[in-house]
């Protein structure tokens, strides 16, 4: 009875497993629409991971600007002040430069991992991720306006992870399952549409976009420039995939 | 009965549980309201980022509703994302202070942090033998819960008492044995994805991986906080 049981099972998983693959192969209606077809896929059960042309080019643009930002030196600002005759200059020690550079890497690593993931809590983690090496490029920095700043926007991290992974779970708890190439073809429906709104929201928090774009700014103001460019161009990404998500999800 | 409901949700699972569902979303988003409230009201940016636990917490409450093996996969990724977040946050508010407090003139080397363990009677006359049956029931519970429930046993036998046996050097070999067991645990799950035929094999590996790794390091934890390993 116990082998027999366990033969069953393994064939279970068999289908399931040879589906999944043609639902990845064949029928991605939605995510073939919107961003043509899928060049490769590692079929990690149903976490799939896919890279179509539109994901490429943001692929193509994250390792570019991160293998620049990551072999580039730390700015000297030249400051001239009223009444004195001299002009100094102020850099970022090395150290500080050091820690910042691995930020910085690390941000990348979770930029690729948001455009190119086909699963949606991971797409919440690696957006999760990315916030918070983007505090970290300002964490060491010696400025209180800096770091009030990037306390607020801490704080707005926070709060925003709970739209984040709140709607991803509502619509796990909807649907039953978490892969993008299985929820672009189902319907959608009204709590699909709040969880939706739900991801938006949160996304909107991690990735510091538009109402929250305030933080950001006060935070730019910090000496060490190269670096902190990363922030704008995890805006960017994160903005572009979360609307590649809404529509496929809809 | 809902069709969507049918599709999604097993037979096997009593109309009590679906209903729960609701209630489960209510009570998180009135949790959510009220942490969201206290940050509103709050005075301090220490007590902010207390406060924003609660809010943490409503997050895991909606994950934890959906009641499957794999929201229950779901909520340690939350967690620790989380803590990660809190622990940055607090890192910033340590060094705005410390900046703050260095502009003003003052030595920044003498505000370094100093390890305080609090002094609680409950340590001191708790029976150590709860430890071994601690230790013994999260061994045959497995997994990441019995890996919690043994790491509570070892916890309470390095708070309770003095140090009988174990030696400074016995600890020090417990983390590479942490160490191994959490390799062994991913190799448990690379195996399951990678040759699903093997899985109960797969499953022994990581069950048994993650029962040592979390005991161990919340034994760890407990060593930090005796004196002979703080000189």
């Amino acid at each position: 009875m116990e082998e027999r049981n366990l033969t069953i099972d393994l064939d279970l998983f068999d289908n399931i497993y040879r589906n999944l693959s043609v639902i990845w192969c064949i029928k991605m209606n939605d995510i073939v629409d919107i961003n043509g077809l899928i060049i490769g896929h590692f079929p990690f059960v149903d976490i799939v991971p896919y890279i179509t042309p539109f994901s490429l080019a943001l692929v193509a643009t994250i390792v570019t600007f991160t293998v620049f930002l990551a072999i580039s030196n730390p700015e000297y600002r030249s400051i001239t002040r009223f009444k004195e005759d001299v002009v100094r200059k102020e850099t970022v020690e090395k150290k500080e430069a050091r820690f910042r550079r691995f930020m910085t890497i690390l941000c990348g690593v979770a930029l690729i991992g948001v455009v190119t993931t086909g699963d949606i809590f991971n797409f919440a983690l690696f957006v999760s991720l990315t916030g918070i090496s983007n505090i970290g490029i300002f964490a060491g920095i010696k400025d209180t306006h800096v770091l009030d700043a990037a306390f607020q926007y801490g704080l707005v991290l926070m709060i925003c992870s709970l739209p984040l992974f709140g709607g991803v779970a509502l619509i796990l708890a909807n649907t039953g399952t978490l892969s993008l190439g299985v929820l672009g073809n189902l319907p959608s429906n009204q709590i699909i549409n709040v969880g939706r709104t739900l991801l938006l929201i949160g996304a909107v928090g991690e990735g510091a976009l538009a109402p929250f774009f305030a933080t950001k700014v006060e935070m730019i103001r910090a000496k060490g420039a190269p670096f902190i460019n990363m922030m704008h161009l995890s805006s960017l990404m994160v903005f572009t995939r979360i609307i590649e998500l809404l529509l496929i999800l809809g | 009965m809902d069709p969507m409901i049918d599709a999604v949700v097993p037979a096997v699972v009593p109309q009590i549980f679906i209903n729960m569902y609701p209630v489960a979303i209510i009570i998180a988003i009135i949790t959510a309201v009220t942490g969201l409230l206290g940050i509103i009201l709050a005075k301090s940016d220490f007590q902010k980022i207390l406060l924003i636990q609660v809010v943490t917490y409503a997050m895991l409450l909606i994950v934890a509703a959906v009641g499957t093996d794999l929201a229950e996969a779901l909520i340690l990724p939350g967690l620790v994302v989380s803590l990660a977040e809190i622990l940055v946050v607090s890192e910033i508010l340590i060094s705005r202070e410390v900046t703050r407090r260095s502009e003003k003139g003052e030595d920044p080397r003498k505000l370094k942090l100093k390890f305080n363990p609090i002094k609680m009677e409950v340590i001191k006359t708790a029976l150590p033998v709860t430890s071994v049956v601690t230790v013994l029931y999260g061994a045959i519970l497995t997994g990441f819960t019995g890996g919690a429930v043994a790491g509570a046993g070892i916890l309470i036998y390095l708070f309770v008492g003095k140090l009988r046996g174990f030696s400074h050097n016995f600890w020090e070999e417990m983390v590479g044995i942490s160490g191994v067991a959490w390799v062994l645990w991913l190799l448990g799950f690379l195996l399951y994805f990678l040759n699903p035929q093997l899985w109960l094999v797969a499953l022994f590996m990581s069950g048994g991986g993650i029962v040592i790794k979390v005991a161990l390091k919340l034994g760890l934890l407990g060593m930090l906080g005796r004196e002979e390993f703080n000189n």
